[in-house]
């Protein structure tokens, strides 16, 4: 903040210099100083893939899933931002097996809170989101907890579903975004979020949400990440003034 | 920029560790049936069994590794079944005086949710009992069910038996 502080004040005090200078030294010969430089900065829409949700399909026969996102950039650092997604994820716990599906969205925004040097355009941004998540829950099994041990486990196969769940949250995002090649960008950021409503399955529990991950039961927070891909299609430019030494 | 990346590591590092896997031992399981023995003679006072031991019938493996001596047993009931049978037997080790019954246990399992480490557990409604001995000389004089015919937990005894 400082720094644009200064580059405002300098800009002005530039303009008003001259203004004045115009006045009081109309005899003196122009000397052109080069004391800032100019640039166009792109504004745009950025579209772009989650990475890591591919990849772990590739790599995790219990996952699948995948994460569209966007965002356009509106003043000098804040980006409104969405993220569509599905997943579909088999977990195994001590005493029972079971499965989470479904679609989510996330709304909100970025800010960039990083001074790039001119020309560049890459970010250090904290986010905020809305999400929220419609999904299911297949209980595959489950063995009856016992302590006592007198007679075999009580394994039973039941295949149960529970439909029609949902969540939604509040997500708080930090991340990096650097501009690899010219409007192609790689960012990485994690995710803290909090529940704010759901709905329950009747004798069954809110395990895993699509978009949100693990619930933890003793805890109203969750944690996620991400890394992405995103495009920039460049709409208008609007130039930037930084001074140099 | 270092602080940052620093930051994601952090939490990353939060999502590993926050694992809460293990279903610790004051959660609520599946109860056991807990019985009190009282004194057929005298209905209000206890009266323990002597070397008491249990098996499910047509079992080879008895319930306690060492007979119990005592007022109160607590014994497992099938989870999976509607039903469970018991032989009770009583002065085990002292062959002239052993004596044995065999007992019904009639419920219906239902199972509830406890939370993520544990699952599930079954408790048991409609409890009800039978004695199948049609022997006279059988040691269990007379049964009680105390309370509600629900077994949920081993705070009190599901059953009194007068012998």
């Amino acid at each position: 903040m400082m720094k644009k502080a200064h580059i405002c004040i300098f800009i002005i005090s530039l303009f008003l210099g001259s203004f004045f200078n115009g006045f009081g030294q109309v005899q003196s010969s122009p000397e052109i100083q080069i004391d800032s430089i100019s640039y166009m900065e792109r504004y745009g829409v950025r579209i772009g893939a989650d990475l890591s949700k591919p990849i772990r399909t590739l790599l995790d026969k219990d996952y699948q899933g995948f994460e569209i996102k966007g965002d356009f950039r509106i003043t000098n650092n804040l980006y409104p931002a969405v993220e569509i997604g599905y997943e579909d994820f088999d977990f195994d716990e001590n005493n029972f097996d079971a499965n989470s599906k479904g679609g989510y969205a996330k709304l909100g925004a970025n800010y960039n809170v990083y001074s790039n040097w001119i020309g560049m355009q890459n970010e250090i941004y904290v986010g905020l989101r809305y999400g929220f998540a419609t999904y299911s829950e297949t209980l595959y099994n489950y063995t009856v907890y016992d302590k006592d041990h007198y007679f075999p486990p009580d394994y039973k196969e039941v295949n149960q579903k529970y439909n029609n769940l949902n969540a939604h949250w509040v997500e708080f995002q930090v991340g990096i975004k650097a501009e690899v090649l010219h409007n192609l960008y790689l960012s990485l950021h994690a995710q803290v979020k909090r529940i704010i409503t759901s709905n329950e399955p009747k004798n069954f529990d809110i395990l895993w949400i699509p978009g949100y991950n693990r619930n933890y039961a003793d805890s109203p927070f969750g944690i996620g990440w991400g890394y992405s891909v995103s495009y920039m299609i460049p709409l208008l430019k609007k130039e930037r003034v930084q001074k140099i030494d | 920029m270092k602080k940052v990346l620093f930051l994601i590591v952090i939490i990353l590092a939060l999502a590993s560790c926050q694992h809460n896997d293990i279903c610790t031992e004051n959660q609520p399981t599946t109860p056991k049936l807990v019985i009190k023995f009282y004194n057929y003679n005298n209905p209000n006072q206890l009266k323990p069994v002597e070397e008491f031991n249990a098996r499910e019938v047509n079992s080879e493996n008895y319930y306690y590794e060492n007979n119990r001596n005592d007022t109160l047993i607590k014994i497992p009931l099938r989870t999976n079944h509607q039903s469970t049978v018991y032989e009770f037997i009583i002065n085990k080790d002292s062959m002239d005086i052993q004596q044995s019954a065999s007992i019904e246990f009639i419920y219906t399992p239902e199972e509830i949710y406890i939370n993520r480490p544990c699952g599930f557990r079954a408790v048991f409604e409609n409890f009800d009992v039978q004695v199948l001995d049609n022997n006279p000389d059988t040691w269990i004089k007379a049964i009680e069910i105390p309370h509600e015919n629900t077994i949920n937990d081993e705070e009190s005894a599901h059953l009194y038996i007068y012998h």
